[in-house]
């Protein structure tokens, strides 16, 4: 050791320090005690001069050298004394509270102190430096060894088998604790020492982030794993050649959550079998909650919004409980389904979530008196009856709906139906087809009973009294051949109750219905759909009046007529034609001579905000499309109707793109492309249709074989109201590989507005009038949809 | 070894100087004119609907014979065309019960149109094409090329197959 030079200012410090030392030493409520210190059950060093400050002992520094492997190099002038052990050199200053290890600093509890020449150090950080655990009594203090070393420490850090491995010489005593905020693990291994240096490790596994290591007290060892979150785990004591290993196995880990877009389900996939899992409802958030215990989280996003028609987002958590982790995920519901929870046969390590609505259909039944088509479910479920002309039936297709039977024929035969046919349509739709010998007007109910739930289909026989009628089916059929009869007979007829007059007063928001009769009567109000009308049937009553009496349709009225529907038994029928499904009131009594209704129309027609349309006006450019017997064009057609019809439904709020603004030739690829990219709703393509022949006229709408749902109800709603609008003949919608039809994934339409290759269909073609005709009759069509769906929604 | 060759050289000789003489003497008897009743399919009830005539086609490019009948068009008043003028069948092939059919530019350019016309024109082809036995599907082409639709409608980048719909519902 070289001598220090000191300068007259540090003089002065020490001096100063030395004072304060001294002032604040001396006074210290030191007492003496002798002991003596016994080293691994033998006596080391007897009589020990130490001294007790506060609750610590404090032994004379240089008195080690007695026993222990130490030099003690006692340097007056900066009154420190400089341990060497080992490979390490230790130096402590009287007066401070703290050593220098090597060339780190290290807190001390109590302040050296300098005493009678003698240094003293507290007991505890001589024996951690020393590498042993203390104890003391009154007449020994104890200083024994560590009987373990902790060899080594690594982390494992596999998907599956993921631990900690502690390597110590002899069999470990530990402790282990969980810890909170921050969240860790603490191991500590008893009566052990750190045989070298362990560096600590960096996991970042999504569960550990790092492993520390410390010699915490003398003879234990303490090993901190920092996590991310609580860890659930398992431990293993392994005897080995060399010593033994003490295993901290992490409990398996769900690392992967996912969506199958196609399948449409989840699937949790961990790093071992998840055999143990539980479901269940929460009817309060309306949530399905699965749990896996004696598992771990190890998926980097917790909320999953994602795009399915049943579950609005799913949040996956890992929650304490009962001193284990519990995966939970939680699926919030759109709308009612139940999960269907299984292992993956192929991998036990995965578990597949599929949210399901499958409503079962268990019966079809006929009632051929009533004419009333009874189908149950188990569940309730909301039908879908398209009328198709061609062929003469009713299409019934039930979402979300399994048929077990897969397959069932009734052969019916009576005077309104044919055959009832109910198949699997789709993997989750079943359908109901009612041949019927011809299309006759349906009424749709839903009922329940106990159990199971029935979607009630009523046709109308025509001469059909419904409720009122007290004769009986078999009467019915007399009274048809009577009716032919009665046909002319009208003086009769006029005689006796009638329909005086027809009124609609319309005002915002709502529209009051009013039919006058000349005496009290019952009647009966229903409501159809395809196209949607209210029907008010008044029994007895002749349906004779001055068109003069029928007010003007106006307001959401669409048409008023007023027929006499049956004459045996004698009914009149008033029809009032409504642009969408409306909900209707009747405010007048049972019995009554002024049949008063009120249509509240709390959905306004101008209503297509947030609704995404794509409008594509077809072939332009290069592609001229069909040419009119007189030269006009296809593509000038298509886009003059088209841009009649963004004008209309972008007033409407609706968010429209077009295919193209201007003439110029788009594959049809990118046509749907363009609809897809979009994200759009529904996707309307404009034509003006062709034929060889001249003889070929009408209006037709074209979507996709097999097309279905909303498709289908997008292509009879705008058929209808097109063709209602612009009078040509109905050729219905029909069902074609039509290439954008097929490439583009939402409700998807083919309009063929009228041919350009018939003189009348060409020149109307020609007319800016008719295509605004032409594209109001579509734009009702879509509202009409659009109506349609936020009704079934609600 | 050079009389052997010699021997095989005039065998051989003498086979194609039968099989000449036979083919001469066939050209002048003729051959036996194989055929077969085919249903041709043409537009019917303002081309909502497919109906067929029957007509006898000679078996030997059997194809190319069904496609020149059709462009001929129906014999029946109630039956309409279906193939606009100056179409013509370049090349055909049968791959795996595929019919490949390779028209003209014609067949598009001088097409009428509409979604109407194009299912006509193309399933009067399918549907008469598919009754064979051996054809179970038709794509088409267009000198040489595979198109995405032919005027602007029907998907044609797959093959098609025979279209009930089309003839299921007459209204009479």
């Amino acid at each position: 050791m070289s001598a220090i030079k000191i300068s007259n200012i540090q003089k002065i410090i020490i001096i100063l320090s030395l004072f304060i030392i001294f002032c604040h030493t001396v006074p210290g409520l030191a007492a003496h005690r002798k002991l003596d210190l016994v080293v691994n059950d033998q006596v080391a060093i007897s009589d020990l001069g130490l001294v007790t400050a506060e609750d610590d002992l404090l032994l004379p520094v240089t008195d080690l050298q007695e026993y222990f492997d130490v030099e003690v190099e006692w340097q007056e002038v900066i009154k420190t004394a400089r341990i060497k052990m080992d490979d390490q050199v230790i130096k402590l200053r009287a007066g401070e509270s703290r050593a220098q290890i090597g060339d780190k600093m290290q807190q001390l509890d109590q302040a050296i102190q300098l005493k009678n020449d003698q240094l003293l150090v507290p007991v505890d950080f001589i024996a951690q430096v020393l590498g042993y655990q203390v104890e003391h009594d009154n007449q020994q203090l104890h200083f024994y060894k560590p009987s373990s070393r902790v060899q080594d420490i690594n982390y494992q850090n596999k998907q599956s088998d993921e631990m900690l491995k502690i390597k110590t010489s002899e069999q470990p005593e530990y402790e282990i604790k969980s810890l909170t905020a921050p969240d860790r693990l603490v191991i500590d291994i008893f009566d052990a020492q750190l045989k070298e240096q362990i560096s600590n490790l960096a996991i970042n596994n999504g569960i550990v982030y790092q492993v520390r290591n410390g010699q915490f007290k003398p003879g234990v060892v303490r090993i901190v794993l920092d996590l991310y979150q609580p860890l659930d785990y398992s431990t293993e004591v392994v005897k080995q050649q060399d010593g033994y290993q003490l295993l901290v196995k992490m409990s398996p880990k769900v690392t992967n959550f996912a969506y199958d877009n196609q399948e449409e389900r989840f699937a949790l996939t961990a790093t071992d079998e998840i055999s143990d899992y539980q479901v269940e409802f929460d009817s309060k958030s309306d949530q399905y909650i699965v749990e896996i215990p004696g598992m771990l989280l190890d998926v980097v996003e917790e909320e999953f919004v994602i795009d399915n028609q049943l579950v609005e987002q799913v949040n996956l958590s890992q929650i304490q409980r009962n001193g284990t982790s519990v995966v939970r995920a939680k699926f919030e519901m759109k709308k009612w389904f139940e999960m269907d929870v299984k292992s993956d046969s192929k991998n036990p390590n995965r578990l597949i979530l599929t949210p399901q609505r499958l409503v079962e259909l268990v019966d079809i039944d006929y009632n051929s008196s009533t004419a009333e088509i009874k189908i149950s479910t188990k569940h309730p479920v909301e039908p879908r009856v398209v009328p198709l002309e061609k062929g003469d039936r009713l299409i019934v297709d039930f979402p979300e709906t399994i048929f077990r039977e897969i397959n069932q024929q009734l052969k019916i035969e009576d005077d309104l139906i044919e055959e009832i046919r109910t198949a699997q349509f789709h993997k989750d739709i079943a359908r109901t087809v009612i041949d019927l010998e011809e299309l006759v007007d349906y009424e749709l109910k839903s009922s329940s009973s106990g159990e199971s739930y029935q979607t009630i289909i009523k046709l109308e026989r025509p001469g059909d009294t419904a409720t009122e009628s007290v004769a009986s089916s078999s009467e019915g059929k007399e009274d048809k051949d009577k009716s032919k009869e009665n046909k002319d007979n009208q003086e009769e007829l006029s005689s006796d109750k009638r329909v005086e007059k027809v009124d609609i007063i319309s005002q915002t928001g709502e529209t009051k219905l009013q039919v006058n009769l000349n005496s009290e009567s019952n009647y009966k109000v229903r409501k159809f759909n395809y196209p949607d009308r209210l029907v008010i049937d008044i029994p007895g009553a002749a349906g004779y009046i001055k068109p003069d009496k029928i007010a003007q349709p106006q307001g959401v009225i669409k048409d008023v007529r007023v027929s006499q529907f049956s004459r045996q038994p004698l009914m009149a029928r008033v029809v009032f034609e409504l642009p969408y499904d409306m909900d209707y009131q009747v405010s007048s009594n049972d019995q009554t001579s002024q049949i008063e209704l009120k249509l509240t129309d709390d959905s306004p027609e101008l209503e297509l905000t947030g609704k995404k349309i794509v409008v594509d006006a077809g072939h332009g450019g290069a592609d001229p499309g069909a040419i009119g017997i007189n030269g006009i064009r296809e593509k000038d057609v298509n886009l003059g109707v088209a841009q009649e019809l963004v004008a209309l439904l972008k007033e409407a709020g609706a968010e429209v793109k077009v295919t193209r603004s201007k003439d110029r030739y788009i594959t049809l690829w990118s046509r749907a492309n363009m609809a897809n990219e979009f994200d759009s709703d529904i996707f309307v393509s404009i034509h003006a249709n062709a034929h060889q022949d001249d003889d070929a006229s009408g209006t037709e709408t074209f979507v996709y074989p097999d097309s279905y749902g909303d498709t289908l109800v997008l292509a009879k709603t705008v058929q209808d109201n097109l063709q209602q609008k612009i009078g040509l003949d109905n050729r219905g919608v029909r069902f074609d590989e039509l290439y954008v039809l097929e490439k583009a994934v939402m409700p998807s339409i083919l309009v063929e507005v009228a041919f350009l290759t018939n003189s009348q269909g060409e020149s109307l073609l020609r007319e800016t009038e008719f295509r605004k005709k032409a594209a109001e009759g579509i734009y009702k069509g879509i509202v009409a949809f659009f109506n349609r769906q936020a009704k079934e929604d609600r | 070894m050079l009389h052997k060759k010699g021997i095989i050289d005039n065998l051989v000789l003498a086979g194609i100087s039968l099989v000449v003489i036979s083919v001469l003497i066939m050209t002048v008897i003729g051959f036996p004119q194989q055929s077969e009743e085919v249903k041709l399919y043409f537009s019917t009830n303002q081309g909502q609907n497919l109906d067929y005539e029957l007509r006898a086609i000679k078996s030997q490019k059997l194809y190319r014979n069904i496609i020149q009948e059709l462009i001929a068009g129906p014999t029946e008043s109630d039956l309409g065309k279906t193939i606009p003028q100056g179409a013509k069948l370049l090349s055909w092939q049968l791959q795996d019960q595929v019919l490949v059919l390779n028209f003209n530019e014609k067949l598009r350019s001088n097409h009428w149109g509409g979604s109407t016309g194009e299912i006509m024109t193309i399933y009067s082809i399918v549907n008469t094409m598919t009754q064979l036995s051996q054809v179970k599907a038709v794509r088409f082409k267009i000198e040489g090329q595979r198109v995405e639709s032919l005027i602007g409608h029907l998907d044609l980048s797959d093959s098609l197959q025979f279209n009930e719909d089309l003839v299921k519902y007459k209204i009479d």
